[in-house]
């Protein structure tokens, strides 16, 4: 899926809060210990959360914490320029779309697979996206469905022939879907045993894995020269944020993933760590089952009455302490399409605008269950979020569910209202609309034919500038249907060793590539 | 005694059967499942099925019963859904780490519960048993993962003396004794602090009782040393109920270790059934299951052996 869920695996059992209270934000300030000497270190501890790892074979989905590690085994045939907001040559050295439905893919040469099984070539690209396609993977409905035909012309030339134009080809399907398997290894260990040691093309190999532990060690046949700058990576994963935080603070660890936002202000000033919080490509929001017509939500004024009320800045301030960006739209920045917000929607809120739309629906205030899964952080906004609906006469009556009942209900549309967060992983706004809006795609059972219109003319566009001006169109009518009410993106947040440097913070929060990391 | 054995042992599949037919019948009737968990909501129908068909999850809930009983049988206790792992191979993981966990924790629990109950009993209403009775009641009141974060305070973060993770880590493995025991020493006390006051209220009793034997009079009144009378005669009489309670809750320190796993990021069998709850991984579920049920079956059967063992007067 072009989201992943941002609790995977233990992480809903939390006593974030009772620790934090007795962990508090003094002792992050008034405890970390100098860092641990990093002249001639090239080893790097890294905490991420979860339970423990999963499947890291990039044809079997996998979750948050397997994707930290696939990533940087792994390269891709293309990656991102966050700051040039371009997709930019990997393995992919060139791409050209000669008609609609052709792409022909260069490939980088001399790139070798780990471990001696030889050189990346153009039948790896075509094994790899047959694969998908016939396992129907779980990549095919977001990144690799347009394709119709791939194979090889000669050893570094892929071409594809699409069943449609896709306009989003060089960063969804060469993107997303993009990391390709050594097709000889994957052939001789066996889909099972080569999901749990794969052999990849990136920077680090696997060393070992063991429960919540791995171990990788540098690739030394990496073809970008110099990287990766450390020998050995020691990712563990480690469940609760605050232990995790705790474990860095006494050097037990040198680099931690997804602190929690309430202990960050303390973390930021202890000069012994660095705090790098990225806007992220990850929204908390609002979706509707339109499927219940008799539902006062199901007239969009009320919905629209609802993006009134909410304070999206108190929900930045009481629930992420900062360490997130108030949004009223699906496009995060970074992305194709983007509007600073806000776009319709005030940052604080409209009580009186939102009561306005109340009265012109003819609705005086009903009871509604919201549904949300049992991640800390989200029940205590969608409490916050009561409070401020409760003022135009909207009472929501909260669940929290396990992610696995909360899943059931919303994949099967049992459900009136949910609150939830998503992370985006594929890098264009068909990925961040289609899914969420189309007929086809939604869980909210939004079917809009004018919707559908525009979400599939934008993702068969070529013209960029074209599909830009379709996006805001797609926005701009999300934001009057309001059959999603977007909240805010969350950062991306990583603490570090002060001594380590090179490490370049990107929006994805799966996407953590530490060859250029090094001990300063 | 040998018809005895025979006969709890031939209960244990039986048992067994029974538990994992409960265990089976409420991850089913459970909400969630654990395709779409794993696929999502983009993925084909075409995908789900084959995924469904992959694990025997398109079956009739007996027929899926019946398999997967049947794979056990043969000692194949399923894949894992999530983590595409044999259910085996995760307990060939996770079950070292808990029983070491769990040796740990009743190593702490023996340590200070025989001196305390000993001595709480010999000096009774003394500050010593007022000790002894205060430290229990606290045992009994704190929550496990309670006492874990007090003592992370004090310990790993005032004091910096014990890490606060590091079980089950290549670093642990590889280093020398105290690399190996020092990450255990926290989560051991947190773990063991319930067993501690069970069996230390258990001892103090069971000590009072025997103190006030006629044999212990006559012990005394040969001119025995009080040390000999203590240890020999009325300990020795005393740590029957005590073994069998430890041996009981071995088994069941197994079972609660999960907030521990959790706070200590310790990769034990606890964290791993929540994971797969969580994400519904039924063969993880199950699997688990019905090995720590077996623990506390084989722990039962133990105590009730030692039980013989250590009192002449039982026969069974």
């Amino acid at each position: 899926m072009s989201k992943l869920s941002r609790s995977s695996s233990g992480q809903s059992v939390t006593r974030r809060g009772f620790t934090a209270g007795m962990i508090g934000s003094g002792l992050i300030l008034g405890t970390g210990r100098a860092p641990a000497l990093a002249q001639g270190r090239r080893d790097l501890r890294v905490g991420v959360w979860g339970g423990e790892f999963g499947n890291l074979s990039p044809v079997i989905r996998f979750d948050i914490q397997g994707g930290l590690v696939l990533y940087n085994i792994f390269d891709n045939l293309v990656e991102i320029d966050f700051a040039k907001r371009s997709i930019e040559p990997m393995l992919a050295l060139e791409w050209a779309n000669p008609d609609p439905l052709t792409w022909r893919i260069k490939l980088r040469e001399g790139v070798k697979w780990q471990k001696g099984f030889g050189e990346f070539t153009a039948d790896d690209v075509v094994y790899t996206w047959n694969f998908h396609l016939e396992s129907k993977s779980f990549q095919v409905g977001t990144a690799l469905f347009p394709i119709d035909t791939v194979k090889a012309d000669g050893k570094h030339v892929v071409e594809v022939k699409t069943k449609q134009p896709f306009g989003a080809f060089p960063g969804v399907t060469m993107g997303y879907g993009g990391t390709m398997i050594s097709a000889r290894a994957h052939k001789e260990m066996g889909n099972q045993a080569y999901s749990a040691t794969p052999v990849g093309n990136g920077a680090f190999q696997i060393e070992s894995k063991r429960g919540a532990e791995i171990v990788l060690a540098k690739n030394p046949d990496y073809w970008k020269p110099g990287l990766p700058k450390m020998d050995r990576i020691v990712y563990r994963a480690i469940p609760d944020s605050t232990t995790r935080l705790q474990a860095l603070l006494k050097n037990e660890l040198d680099f931690v993933t997804h602190p929690d936002p309430k202990e960050v202000a303390a973390v930021r000033r202890n000069a012994n760590f660095v705090v790098n919080s990225t806007p992220g490509w990850a929204w908390d929001y609002q979706q509707f089952n339109l499927k219940k017509p008799d539902m006062p939500y199901h007239n969009k004024l009320v919905r629209q009455a609802i993006s009134y009320a909410i304070d999206r800045e108190a929900i930045v301030k009481e629930i992420y302490y900062g360490e997130a960006i108030a949004t009223d739209n699906q496009i995060p920045a970074g992305y194709m399409a983007f509007r600073a917000p806000m776009l319709r929607y005030p940052k604080n809120g409209d009580l009186k605008k939102a009561k306005e739309l109340m009265a012109q629906a003819g609705v005086r205030g009903y009871e509604v269950e919201v549904i949300t899964s049992d991640k800390d952080w989200l029940r205590k906004e969608l409490e916050l979020v009561a409070a401020m609906v409760s003022q135009i006469g909207i009472t929501y009556k909260i669940k929290n569910m396990d992610m696995g009942g909360y899943n059931n209900l919303w994949l099967n549309q049992r459900f009136d209202q949910v609150l939830e967060d998503i992370t985006l992983v594929a890098p264009d706004p068909d990925a961040t609309s289609w899914w969420f809006l189309h007929s086809r795609g939604t869980a909210s059972g939004y079917n809009n034919p004018l919707m559908d219109t525009l979400l599939d003319g934008a993702r068969s566009e070529r013209d960029a500038a074209k599909r830009e001006g379709m996006y805001h169109k797609i926005v701009d009518m999300t934001l009057d249907e309001c059959p999603l009410i977007y909240h805010c993106n969350t950062n991306n947040i990583q603490v570090l060793n002060k001594n380590l440097k090179g490490y370049n913070p990107t929006p994805q929060e799966y996407l953590e590539k530490l060859d250029t990391i090094e001990w300063g | 005694m040998g018809r005895y054995i025979a006969r709890r042992l031939i209960q244990v599949p039986l048992v067994l059967v029974v538990v994992s037919l409960m265990t089976f019948l409420i991850t089913r009737a459970t909400p969630g499942d654990p395709v779409q968990i794993m696929l999502g909501m983009q993925t084909s129908k075409e995908a789900a099925e084959a995924m469904r068909k992959e694990f025997n999850l398109d079956r009739s809930l007996p027929e899926q019963y019946v398999l997967w009983l049947g794979k056990v049988v043969s000692g194949d206790l399923g894949r894992s859904i999530r983590l595409n792992d044999p259910v085996t191979t995760l307990l060939a993981e996770r079950l070292p780490v808990s029983l070491q966990l769990a040796a740990a924790g009743m190593a702490f629990a023996l340590l200070v519960s025989i001196p305390l109950g000993v001595a709480a009993a010999l000096r009774r209403n003394s500050w010593i048993d007022y000790l002894c009775t205060g430290y229990t009641v606290a045992g009994f009141a704190i929550p496990n993962f309670g006492l874990a974060l007090i003592l992370i305070y004090v310990f790993s973060i005032r004091l910096d003396w014990l890490p606060i993770t590091g079980i089950g880590t290549a670093e642990q493995l590889s280093g020398g004794v105290w690399t190996y025991v020092k990450p255990f020493i926290i989560p051991a006390i947190a773990l063991g602090m319930l067993q501690t006051a069970i069996l230390t209220r258990l001892l103090r009793s069971s000590m009072i009782d025997v103190l006030s034997q006629d044999y212990m009079r006559t012990a005394r009144a040969k001119g025995l040393m009080p040390a000999t009378v203590v240890v020999v005669h009325a300990l020795k009489n005393a740590m029957i109920p005590f073994v069998t309670m430890a041996a009981i809750q071995f088994g069941y320190m197994i079972g609660i270790q999960v907030t521990i796993e959790y706070i200590f990021a310790v990769p034990g069998m606890g964290s791993a059934v929540l994971n797969a709850v969580v994400n519904r991984d039924f063969p993880v579920i199950q699997g688990f299951t019905l090995v720590i049920a077996a623990f506390f079956l084989f722990a039962n059967i133990l105590a009730d052996l030692l039980y013989a063992l250590l009192d002449p007067r039982i026969r069974y």
